[in-house]
């Protein structure tokens, strides 16, 4: 079919009108608490890059003759039940919980944009049994279906994070199914239909970058959550597995010596806290950002 | 009304149908050989063969399926592979434990972040405001695990106040409910400062107070009321999260609940209690959504109107 000049106008200004692109970064730095969060994980990313430098000690090197020592100069958050250095372990974990944060929503926002786009798109009988899927999988609260697919595949990082990917599936799925429910219905659409564009190239070309606002908001929300489920994964036993530095699992085994040796569960703990915090504001930001009418 | 909750109904059952060819599937490929796990080490290869056979372990997946949903609805979930005991008794004893932490957790929660959110929307951006969202945010960032062992650190191992494990009288539910319910108060609390902000700047509030109404009855007769809505709506879906908190609550202060024998089934790797619960909870989970729901079209006019003129 030959293009329509008409349409093809419409669509070069249309695509671009839905979510309100202009000033986005402008309105972003206004906000100091998203701006402190993403200063924050720009930092954590960069003690993960440069773990070995920054980390005075080996994560993984005992010292039985210097074991429960607390916080000093020589070992600012103190030394574990191995002698092993507790600052330099909370380093190294920043790179293990950053990969499954990445990782796990990596997994669930790509399946579950597909998984969304299909069902919107193609609608009827795909949708239905796309959404009751989605549905069945809701109905198992996060944290179990976490649990109980990181129980059958067996324990250890990629596991984990294919446990807490495919168990954010759902969510991802609702959102882009009714953001493109939403696009779908706008002019600019039809115009690409009458045009004779293809459904590949109306979802790549005109779909994916008008439903990118939530998606960005939910997987920085996400991330904080995916770091939080892994966390509580290694912690019961079932994600990383010792003598890993990841900060769950070394809450775990600090919990033993928690009467005389508080600092090995509390640094671990308070970094995936920041991090956490961290992600939240940089997702509260974002949606305040991008989509300034849902304030 | 009554069509759509039996409609809804339909749909739950449609729902536990899913749930349970889920488990039962991630159950199937779990590696290991459950005669094997059964038997123990002693066992000879004989009567190994034996005992696949008697469960059914060669049978196409259909077969084996159709054998657990048959047993499932006959309220038979398997046998333990530890202890040779049907699954059933053993989770449904530990139930009602879960199920007390869960309401005791969203008591705590809803304690806390009511007055908090209240307060927060009438004084907007003031200083109990911006301190209510401090504690809101610390609270959905903070891994539970962590906050109950700083909770046993702080209450039981300095202060003495309160017991860190065990089940022997209320004093051992306090720190367990407080930390799901510090968890679930934060968004709860979120919500109810944004329902409140919302209701508040109504004409009928207005006019309330130029009718010279109480401050107090102001916002709590006429604007909480209607604020309750939304609210109420995620207390229901975070009752979810409630249960599935369990899980690390439970474990860390030794409550025996589903959640406990979650984590020391898979400790165990006794498969069969791990899916037992994780279904049973998921049940409770739908069932409760749905009287969440169907409670919701009652105190909301609105959506009853709606249902209606369907």
């Amino acid at each position: 079919m030959e293009r329509v000049p008409y349409a093809k106008g419409l669509l070069e200004t249309a695509s671009q009108t839905e979510y309100n692109k202009d000033g986005v970064i402008q309105r972003f730095l206004k906000n100091r608490l998203a701006v402190g969060g993403m200063i924050i994980m720009v930092l954590f990313a960069v003690i993960a890059v440069f773990a070995p430098q920054i980390a005075p000690h080996s994560f993984e090197v005992q010292d039985l003759n210097n074991v429960f020592a607390p916080p000093s100069s020589q070992h600012w958050f103190g030394t574990d039940n191995f002698g092993r250095d507790v600052f330099s372990r909370v380093v190294y974990g920043a790179r293990i919980s950053l990969i499954i944060g990445l990782i796990s929503v990596g997994i669930g926002c790509s399946v579950g944009t597909i998984a969304g786009i299909t069902a919107a798109w193609w609608g009827s009988a795909v949708d239905r049994v796309i959404m009751s899927i989605v549905d069945i999988m809701q109905s198992i609260p996060g944290l179990l279906l976490a649990v109980s697919l990181s129980a059958a595949m067996g324990p250890g990082l990629v596991n984990a994070m294919i446990a807490v990917g495919v168990s954010s599936i759902p969510i991802y799925a609702r959102i882009v199914r009714a953001s493109v429910l939403d696009v779908r219905g706008l002019d600019f659409i039809d115009a690409a239909i009458v045009s004779g564009a293809g459904p590949l190239r109306i979802i790549r070309r005109h779909i994916l970058p008008n439903i990118l606002a939530p998606i960005v908001i939910q997987a920085s929300a996400g991330m904080a959550g995916a770091i939080l489920t892994a966390a509580s994964l290694s912690f019961i036993g079932l994600g990383v597995q010792p003598p890993a530095a990841e900060w769950g699992s070394m809450i775990s085994a600090g919990r033993a010596y928690i009467q005389n040796a508080w600092w090995i569960v509390t640094f671990p703990g308070m970094a995936i806290m920041l991090t956490v915090c961290a992600l939240n504001l940089l997702g509260d930001g974002l949606r305040d950002a991008l989509d300034p009418k849902e304030k | 009304m009554a069509k759509y909750i039996l409609k809804r109904l339909l749909s739950m059952v449609v729902v536990f149908f899913g749930v349970s060819v889920l488990i039962f599937t991630l159950l199937y490929f779990t590696p290991g050989d459950p005669a094997r796990m059964i038997l123990g080490d002693e066992a000879t290869e004989e009567q190994i063969l034996k005992l696949q056979d008697e469960l059914g372990l060669n049978d196409s997946y259909i077969e084996q399926y159709g054998r657990f949903i048959g047993n499932a609805l006959k309220g038979d979930l398997g046998v333990s592979y530890v202890t040779g005991r049907p699954v059933t008794q053993d989770i449904l004893s530990r139930f009602p434990t879960t199920i007390k932490l869960a309401l005791l957790s969203t008591l705590v929660a809803v304690i806390i972040a009511i007055p908090l959110g209240v307060l927060s929307a009438i004084y907007q951006n003031k200083l109990i405001d911006n301190l209510s969202r401090i504690i809101g945010l610390f609270g959905v960032s903070m891994p539970q695990f962590w906050q109950a062992i700083l909770l046993i650190i702080l209450f039981s191992l300095q202060l003495r106040w309160l017991p860190a494990s065990g089940s022997y009288g209320w004093q051992y539910w306090i720190l367990p409910s407080f930390t799901i319910g510090i968890h679930m108060a934060s968004t709860i609390l979120r919500i109810t400062r944004a329902s409140m902000l919302d209701t508040l700047k109504n004409d009928y509030i207005m006019t309330a107070r130029a009718k010279g109404t109480k401050e107090f009855w102001v916002i709590t007769r006429h604007a909480l009321k209607n604020a309750l809505i939304p609210i109420v709506t995620v207390l229901g879906l975070r009752f979810g999260n409630a249960l599935s908190g369990s899980v690390i609550a439970e474990s860390i202060f030794a409550l025996p609940g589903l959640g406990k024998l979650i984590v020391d089934a898979i400790k165990a790797r006794d498969y069969p209690v791990v899916q037992a619960s994780v279904f049973l909870i998921s049940i409770s989970y739908c069932v409760i959504n749905l009287a969440v729901d169907i409670l919701y079209t009652y105190i909301n006019p609105q959506i009853k109107e709606q249902l209606r003129r369907k």
